[in-house]
């Protein structure tokens, strides 16, 4: 009988774990999210489903355990999801009291939890998957495959069509992944690259969503700080939705496409823009990139856990126009994507060094990922805050394909961003989308 | 040639047989700035060359990004 294999943790789960043992929430380990769509639906067959989906993808038979201080993963052959639970409800109010119960109690994956699905026949008589995953097996774009793939399989069973292509296993992108995390030279490369990277750049600044008139962010800079205080304790979230419409989505597609450029980079430069408004006109900040890290078609079609977070020194020269300015923005953020894998400590430990700030400052303003996400038309897909984060602001915009507009997620920190603070960004940030659309090589100074 | 292309099939949904020597990187096979930032990275190893920033963006073709691995290469 063959012997399982042991495997450590990829880059982009240690960063999940280290924030497991950080954190003093037990959740932080939660991603929570539904699908919900307007047809009835077989929940026996949906459940027959869920598990043919568990045996196609071995990234939901993952178990974890401890071998002396790390934390190690294995394969099982075979898990069975039995007993997925199905409720009615038959208001809003008792509907949500249970989603809100559901997405704060932590996910146990080292009692070999990894996936709890949950299907919900909903107050207004729609059909809901809700499904809490460990990040250590999925990211977002994951979550989309297997909800994707959950479908596809329903469909098939129901229809006695044939199934779906199998996707791409987890275990093979982990070898991947683990060898360049062992690999010595790729890892001293990235030493040397990082250490001039920061090395070279002035102090950057934090640019919140709450804007400069922050009274606790005034006071860090009062005393000559460049980041935020990081909040260890007081860090509840707040999740709030917004949207960028279908025509201005199809506006920012067709530019994309005209000049060759990823949606990604265009929004996360507008992003920045806006928090550097917003924020007295800052010139060099340090944003955060949580990157999906596909960039192969095998990786693609695979939903287990790649996102990784990516520090992104941003400068905003208020003197160019916007094509200047995201020209260079590019070349950076290309030579960045040729060191992903490297350890997120030990970036933080870079900057920490050359910045001379503390590991209790936090220099990102803004957190970001965009994912085209693939779900029926007409579905509703949301991602829950799962109540308290590191992260003073992450900002997930989901590019609805089917529906052709992009959902804003955002999850802020209570502390200093609340309704007001998003509002006012938000708006900020489709005035500056509609302006550089409109002309790319307006000067940035002469921006409303 | 082929080699090339092989490398490619790793990055854009298309067979070998398919890749036309004179599509670009960008319009014709839709690379985004990732996938193109690995697929380099993945040419530089195999032909044994470093392409630098300002030499991806000058190739219009895989003609062009061909001749520079031809020409800068020690892996062909």
């Amino acid at each position: 009988m063959e012997e399982k294999k042991i495997y450590e943790l990829t880059p982009a789960q240690d960063v999940v774990y280290l924030q497991c043992r950080l954190s003093i929430h037990k959740n932080v380990a939660n991603i929570s999210s539904s699908l919900t769509i307007e047809e009835e639906i077989d929940f026996e067959l949906l459940k027959k489903a869920f598990n043919i989906v568990a045996e196609r993808n071995d990234c939901l038979r993952l178990k974890f355990f401890k071998s002396g201080k790390k934390l190690m993963q294995t394969f099982e052959e075979k898990k069975e999801y039995n007993n997925i639970p199905v409720y009615e409800f038959n208001t809003k109010e008792t509907q949500d009291k249970y989603i809100n119960e559901f997405i704060k109690a932590p996910i146990k994956f080292l009692k070999g939890v990894v996936a709890e699905p949950v299907f919900i026949k909903t107050f207004d008589n729609k059909s809901m998957v809700l499904m809490k995953v460990c990040h250590l097996i999925l990211d977002i774009y994951g979550i989309n495959i297997i909800y994707k793939e959950l479908f596809d399989v329903y469909k098939a069973l129901k229809n006695n069509t044939e199934m779906p292509e199998v996707p791409v296993q987890f275990e093979e992108l982990i070898v991947a992944d683990l060898k360049k995390k062992n690999d010595e030279s790729f890892n001293q490369k990235n030493k040397e690259y990082f250490t001039e990277y920061f090395s070279s750049k002035e102090n950057p600044y934090y640019a919140g969503v709450h804007g400069e008139e922050n009274k606790i962010w005034q006071k860090q800079k009062k005393k000559g700080r460049h980041a935020m205080k990081l909040f260890l304790f007081n860090n509840q979230t707040k999740g709030f939705q917004k949207y960028i419409d279908k025509d201005l989505t199809t506006k920012i597609m067709e530019y994309c496409k005209n000049t060759n450029q990823s949606p990604a980079n265009f929004l996360f430069y507008a992003l920045s823009i806006t928090a550097s408004k917003l924020n007295g006109k800052v010139k060099n900040m340090l944003p955060m990139e949580l990157c999906n890290c596909r960039g192969t078609v095998q990786s693609k079609k695979c939903a287990g856990t790649k996102a990784q977070s990516i520090l992104c020194y941003t400068t905003i020269n208020y003197e160019k126009s916007f094509k200047e300015n995201f020209d260079d923005f590019i070349k950076n953020q290309n030579s960045l994507y040729r060191h992903i894998g490297y350890p997120d400590l030990e970036v933080q430990e870079l900057l920490h060094k050359y910045y001379k700030s503390s590991y209790l400052e936090v220099y990102y303003g803004i957190a970001f990922s965009f994912l085209p996400i693939v779900m029926p038309k007409g579905s509703q897909f949301k991602i829950y805050s799962n109540g308290y984060g590191a992260l003073p602001c992450y900002i997930a915009q989901l590019y609805r394909v089917e529906d052709g507009d992009i959902v804003m997620a955002y999850d802020s920190q209570k502390k200093i961003i609340g309704q007001e603070e998003i509002d006012r960004f938000h708006k900020k940030y489709i005035e500056v989308l509609e302006q550089i659309l409109e002309d790319q090589n307006i000067v940035l100074d002469n921006l409303k | 040639m082929d080699k090339l292309k092989t490398i490619i099939c790793n990055y854009v949904d298309i067979k070998v047989a398919d890749i036309r020597d004179d599509m670009s990187l960008n319009a014709d096979l839709g690379l985004d700035s990732l996938s193109l930032t690995m697929m380099i990275m993945d040419i530089e190893e195999s032909f044994g060359c470093e392409i630098p920033e300002s030499a991806i963006h000058e190739f219009q073709t895989l003609n062009d990004l061909y001749s520079y691995v031809e020409e800068n290469g020690t892996g062909i």
